[in-house]
């Protein structure tokens, strides 16, 4: 950067916002400590930010109504759509995302160890049993 | 090697509950941002739980995860852009922001009215895309989540917010200067 050129608008806003990408940041901040000019439009851009937003809550807010109404309709409708199926593609996907971390192992000797898993309630136990014989080979499967 | 396996049922509740969390956390802003783009608030409430709705049936689905609070914010802006189509071809609408003061005194009132007017002056000469951005930046996303809700780049982002924010402090310097 040229150190005579003055900063744009737009790289202060982003200064100030802590939006800079990482090359421009020491430049910007040495730019500033050395030209009130650029300061005081940092300044101005401040300014205008804080009163912009002051602006918008102040006239939206009383507005906006208490959220406990719509929180209770849509803690029915989640239930409601809860209790609906899911296409049977999707129960592939939801089992596929199971992590590793949601399964739980137990020794039962040393040749064996029992597996809990989450998974959805649909899914067929063959289509489980496939899944776990193709993704693990149990003795690498750390025993708690 | 033998595997027991045993299977326990999926908890539902625990994701209803994760996207109840979300509520608590972003209907306030959502519902501003939508009022913010001229819709009434009964609407606005109607748009906010569309939106949730889609949030629970994304996740339930094992969609993608990342910057839920982008796309949150993407789906509510695309139904209240498809809803104002809608009610501006019905019955119209305002698209103001109503003016309410809240001034504690006769004199600060002036003042403040004298402000408000200039900052109306400003926001109603705003490009539309300009003012969205702005009030995304109001309810606090950043730059990459308002560039996601767009599907425009961080440099347009920045651009626009640096236009909008100069001419408000254009008019409010040349504000003080009357005074």
């Amino acid at each position: 950067m040229n150190p005579m050129s003055h900063l744009t608008d737009q790289e202060l806003l982003l200064a100030i916002d802590g939006e800079l990408p990482a090359h421009r940041v020491e430049p910007v901040a040495r730019h500033l400590a050395g030209c009130p000019s650029c300061s005081a439009r940092r300044s101005e851009i401040e300014r205008s930010i804080v009163d912009f937003v002051r602006f918008h809550q102040e006239h939206l807010d009383p507005l906006v109504p208490p959220p406990a109404g719509q929180r209770a309709v849509l803690k029915a409708r989640l239930a409601e759509a809860a209790s609906t199926p899911l296409p049977r593609a999707t129960y592939w996907k939801q089992a596929a995302a199971v992590p590793e971390s949601r399964c739980s192992t137990r020794a039962v000797n040393d040749d064996s160890v029992s597996v809990t898993c989450v998974v959805s309630p649909l899914l067929s136990t063959t289509s489980f049993r496939a899944r776990i014989t193709r993704v693990s080979n149990f003795r690498d499967y750390p025993a708690k | 090697v033998q595997a027991a396996v045993s299977i326990t049922p999926a908890k539902p509740s625990a994701l209803e509950e994760e996207v109840v969390a979300l509520f608590d956390e972003l209907q306030g802003r959502l519902l501003r941002y939508v009022l913010s783009l001229g819709l009434p608030v009964s609407d606005g409430e109607e748009i906010v739980q569309e939106a949730f709705l889609a949030l629970f049936l994304h996740l339930r689905g094992g969609k993608p995860r990342n910057n839920l609070r982008a796309w949150i914010f993407r789906v509510t802006h695309n139904l209240a852009l498809k809803q104002r189509h809608r009610a501006l071809h019905s019955q119209g609408l305002p698209g103001q922001i109503h003016l309410i003061d809240a001034a504690p005194n006769p004199e600060d009132q002036f003042f403040r009215n004298e402000r408000q007017r200039r900052f109306f002056g400003v926001w109603n000469a705003l490009a539309e895309q300009d003012r969205r951005c702005l009030s995304l930046r109001a309810e606090g996303l950043t730059y990459r989540e308002i560039a996601q809700v767009f599907d425009v780049s961080l440099g347009a982002v920045s651009l626009s917010l640096a236009r909008s924010l100069s001419r408000f402090a254009r008019a409010e310097h040349s504000g003080n200067q009357h005074r």
